[in-house]
């Protein structure tokens, strides 16, 4: 009973009913929880989803000739003699550079035939660019060797294909006249997208421009940064490097849809967390107001010797603060001891995974919790904690000391 | 010297059906070093008298001076500060924060008038020696009796120096032998130490040490008795 | 003994006619195709939900340049279909527009039967896309055949794995061809029946191509008229010949 009067007082009223004080802050405990879990888990799915595009093949930046995003054609293609990639691997913060030949193309077997985009790719580089080489299941990634081709193995089943069999290509050149030859499947990939799997083939660079006519030209420069975050900066850069021939384009701008998704689940993770704060505020408010009605002769008592309103007013609301700080540093510390070995191992959601799998974000997510979020909730959860005392805090300097004291 | 004085008090009930005229043309005054007692049946309008008088309530119509200013002119906060710094009171029960011990009760209102911590605590150790109860200085109120708690409300009562200490029915919830000490007490501490006690009661064994007596009924003086 | 015989007929066959393989399959192709052709061919297409016949007027040049024209039911009737080479166009009566078939639409059926546009389309060069084996001697439908093993060249873009050609000896026509993938499954089998004259020329007029992998799944087409060799004006096979109604 020395330094602080206020906080002392306050520490022993929330002592004095410990059940009661443990309610809120289990309620509290399990708010912050709840809300650093949810967050973690879909900043880890779409964060996943991202990533797992990126790695698809989105790389974090794409150079086309002008007008191929609108229109397809093989015959926007970029002249192999223009040397693109060497100057693009110059600019610093680029990590690696892969060019990608890039057709809509026709597979047929025996038994079926599928639409699908080709990639024809040097394998070598498309290795530091893209992760299909890491996703090989069957068989082995591109080596260089002539007509192989990589193909998923929901488009192999379909095709009632396997290792080894062939399969033929059928494609437009530039001119539009239709191409067929023949590759044989080297190599089988299971990613974690059903649609990717159905809908990309890859085959050598060569084995396509050979067939297509093409040289040494090809249709995109998929390129790789050290950062993620650089690419912003990195686009402009390149942009006016290579003029105005070329469209450059960051992983945001190609995947516009998944990027407002994010966006879009951040916003809805307010409303969650909003409809947790609500919930909380009210919990807050009930047993608060319990415990002024519980104390009205003590304040009263408190008042009448000289224990201003605004002190009272203070008391309560110090109450609510420290039990809500409490909460919250408990919370943090259980879902920390929860969550950090979870970013570790990834939490296995398999037994609901085809539909993950369908979402293109895969069975196993490892939570990413933001920093905005604990910080908010380190700000916030407190305060939800003393708006919820507000109105019984009141409620209690409202009472006269007369009538507080003369209440048996 | 005058400490409090009514001018035609009226107290009058409005919050129930019917208005409850608790108080009538109240006059009176205290001086320091009284140690005057307001008795009267139950209902007879004590407690209200002395909740006016100790700034705790609002009469509906007349004055009160405390120490010659008007009670009536001033704000929540100055009222709040007049309580603190010049009143002492001792309810009937109750009178204590459940969760500070003894000792830290009586500093309470000290904490309150920002003395330093060795001051409060060498007159909390005195207050609770005056009243023999040293002992019990860090025990809760619910480890004390009745009348151990009602000492260390009156030792609260009168640390702070106040002008006047207001007790409604402080023995009423205490056996006679009981009351009877704390009593014993109190008049000891108005005569050695001349601190000025305003007592409601209806118990005789008050009224009986009473040096200024004022009989009370139906909300208005019926006598007043000067020993 | 019926063995040994059969044997020394089949050498003697072999040895005094002194074809191989090659020859037996061109002379067959070409017997049924022609350099050129023109007639009446109706295609009936019979999967167990529906049966359906198609009347057709057609043009051929060899395997460059072809005009289909249907001719009846009424629904159909004036659509048109022109390869030029590798590339494929639609003609749609009821609309008046001309679609060029897209590479991703070459391997859907040709109007609901069990051939693709590329069926059509193809150039099957057999000679040039395939090893060709004499196996044996083989009766098929009472018809004594060779038996011709064709595998495909390891680049070759040609979708099976193996091809079993059944030749008549007498009249070296094509009777059965069957078409297997790569793991020797049987996907689709063609029979050539009910040899006709047609401008004094001996050819299977029914031709039934048999699904293996989708049961009761058969197209057959009937020749019903042919002329081969005959003069065909290149005009014929014109955007403007394939836009003008009828
Ligand atoms: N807050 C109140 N509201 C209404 N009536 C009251 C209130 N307080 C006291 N009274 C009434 O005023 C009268 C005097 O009461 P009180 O001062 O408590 O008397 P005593 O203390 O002498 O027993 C009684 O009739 C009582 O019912
Ligand atoms: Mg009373």
């Amino acid at each position: 009973m020395t330094k602080n009067l206020l906080i002392n007082l306050a520490w022993r009223n929330i002592w004095r009913n410990k059940r009661r004080s443990a309610v809120v802050l289990s309620s509290i405990i399990v708010g912050v929880a709840a809300t650093i879990s949810m967050d973690g888990l879909t900043n880890g799915m779409t964060y996943q989803m991202l990533f797992n595009q990126i790695n698809l093949g989105t790389s974090h930046i794409q150079i086309h000739k002008t007008g191929y995003t609108d229109n397809r054609l093989v015959k926007n293609f970029i002249q192999g003699e223009l040397q693109l990639k060497a100057d693009i691997l110059r600019l610093p913060g680029v990590k690696a550079v892969s060019e990608r030949v890039v057709t809509f193309g026709l597979v047929s077997s025996a038994e079926s035939s599928a639409g699908i985009y080709v990639y024809g790719v040097d394998h070598k580089a498309e290795k530091r660019v893209s992760a299909i080489s890491g996703l090989i299941k069957e068989g082995n990634y591109l080596s260089g060797a002539e007509r192989e081709v990589v193909v998923g193995y929901e488009l192999a089943n379909k095709l009632n294909a396997g290792l080894g069999n062939k399969i033929i290509l059928m494609a437009n050149d530039p001119s539009g006249k239709i191409h067929s030859d023949v590759f044989r499947i080297s190599g089988l990939f299971e990613s974690f997208s059903s649609g990717f799997d159905k809908s990309y083939i890859f085959v050598n660079s060569d084995d396509l421009q050979n067939m297509l006519g093409l040289g040494n030209s090809y249709h995109e420069l998929a390129i790789i940064v050290a950062e993620p975050s650089l690419a912003e900066s990195l686009k402009s850069e390149i942009r006016s490097a290579v003029g105005s021939d070329f469209e450059v384009k960051t992983y945001r701008d190609i995947l516009p849809i998944l990027v407002m998704q994010i966006d879009l689940s951040r916003e809805s993770m307010w409303i969650v967390n909003m409809i947790i704060g609500i919930a909380l505020v009210f919990g807050i408010i009930n047993v608060m107001l319990m415990t002024v009605i519980e104390r009205i002769r003590e304040f009263g008592v408190l008042m009448a010797i000289g224990f201003s309103t605004g002190k009272l007013f203070s008391l309560i609301l110090l109450e609510a603060l420290i039990i809500g700080l409490s909460g919250t540093i408990i919370g943090l510390v259980i879902t920390g001891l929860i969550h950090i070995p979870f970013s570790y191992t990834g939490i296995d959601f398999s037994w609901f995974s085809e539909g993950l799998v369908s979402l293109g974000v895969g069975a196993v997510i490892y939570p990413v919790v933001s920093y905005q979020t604990v910080l908010l909730t380190i700000i916030m959860t407190p305060m939800i904690a003393v708006a919820g005392a507000i109105y019984p805090a009141i409620k209690a300097i409202r009472l006269q000391p007369v009538a507080a004291i003369r209440h048996y | 010297m005058e400490i409090i004085r009514s001018e035609n008090l009226d107290k009058i009930y409005k919050d129930n059906w019917v208005p409850v005229q608790a108080l009538k043309n109240i006059n009176l005054t205290v001086k320091k070093g009284d140690y005057m007692v307001i008795a009267g049946p139950s209902g007879s309008g004590k407690t209200t008298l002395l909740n006016l008088l100790g700034a705790l309530d609002k009469p509906t119509s007349g004055k009160i001076f405390f120490e010659g200013a008007d009670i009536s002119k001033k704000t929540v906060k100055e009222l709040s500060g007049l309580r603190l710094n010049k009143l002492g009171f001792i309810f009937q029960a109750y009178n204590l924060i459940p969760v500070l011990s003894a000792i830290e009760n009586i500093e309470f209102s000290l904490m309150l008038l920002g003395k330093p911590e060795a001051l409060r605590r060498k007159l909390s150790l005195n207050a609770l020696r005056d009243l023999g109860i040293e002992e019990l200085a860090n025990k809760r109120p619910n480890e004390m009796s009745g009348g151990q708690q009602q000492r260390v409300a009156v030792a609260r009562a009168i640390v702070n120096d106040p002008s006047v200490v207001l007790a409604d029915e402080p023995t009423a919830n205490l056996d006679t032998a009981t009351g009877s000490n704390l009593l014993d007490l109190m008049d000891e501490m108005n005569r050695s130490k001349n601190i000025t006690f305003l007592f409601s009661s209806h118990d005789p064994q008050v009224i009986e040490r009473a040096r200024i007596l004022i009989r009370l009924r139906d909300g208005q003086i019926e006598s007043v008795q000067t020993k | 003994m019926i063995l040994k015989l059969s044997f020394i007929i089949f050498f003697l066959n072999a040895s005094s006619l002194a074809q191989t393989a090659e020859e037996i399959i061109t002379k067959a192709e070409n017997a049924i195709k022609g350099k050129t052709a023109k007639g009446f061919v109706s295609m009936t297409v019979k999967t167990p939900d529906y049966e359906r016949t198609l009347k057709m007027e057609n043009w051929w040049i060899g395997n460059e340049k072809a005009l289909i024209v249907i001719k009846s039911p009424k629904k159909e009737a004036g659509n048109k279909t022109l390869k030029i080479g590798n590339e494929m166009w639609n003609y749609l009566r009821n609309t008046g527009t001309t679609i060029k078939i897209p590479p991703s639409m070459m391997l859907q059926s040709w109007n609901g039967s069990d051939f693709t546009n590329d069926d059509l389309v193809r150039e099957s060069n057999l000679n040039e896309d395939y090893f060709i084996r004499l196996i044996g001697s083989e009766a098929v439908e009472g018809n004594n055949c060779w038996k011709i093993e064709l595998t495909p060249k390891p680049d070759a873009p040609v979708v099976w794995g193996k091809l079993e050609y059944w030749v008549s000896k007498q009249e070296i026509l094509p009777v059965r061809v069957n078409y297997y993938d790569e793991n020797s499954k049987l996907v689709r089998h063609m029979l050539f029946s009910e040899n006709k004259k047609f401008s004094g020329r001996i050819i299977p007029s029914r031709w039934m191509m048999i699904n293996d992998l989708k049961k009761d799944h058969i197209t057959s087409f009937i020749l019903e008229d042919m002329a081969f060799d005959v003069v065909i004006s290149d005009n014929i096979f014109s955007f403007r010949e394939l836009e003008r109604g009828d």
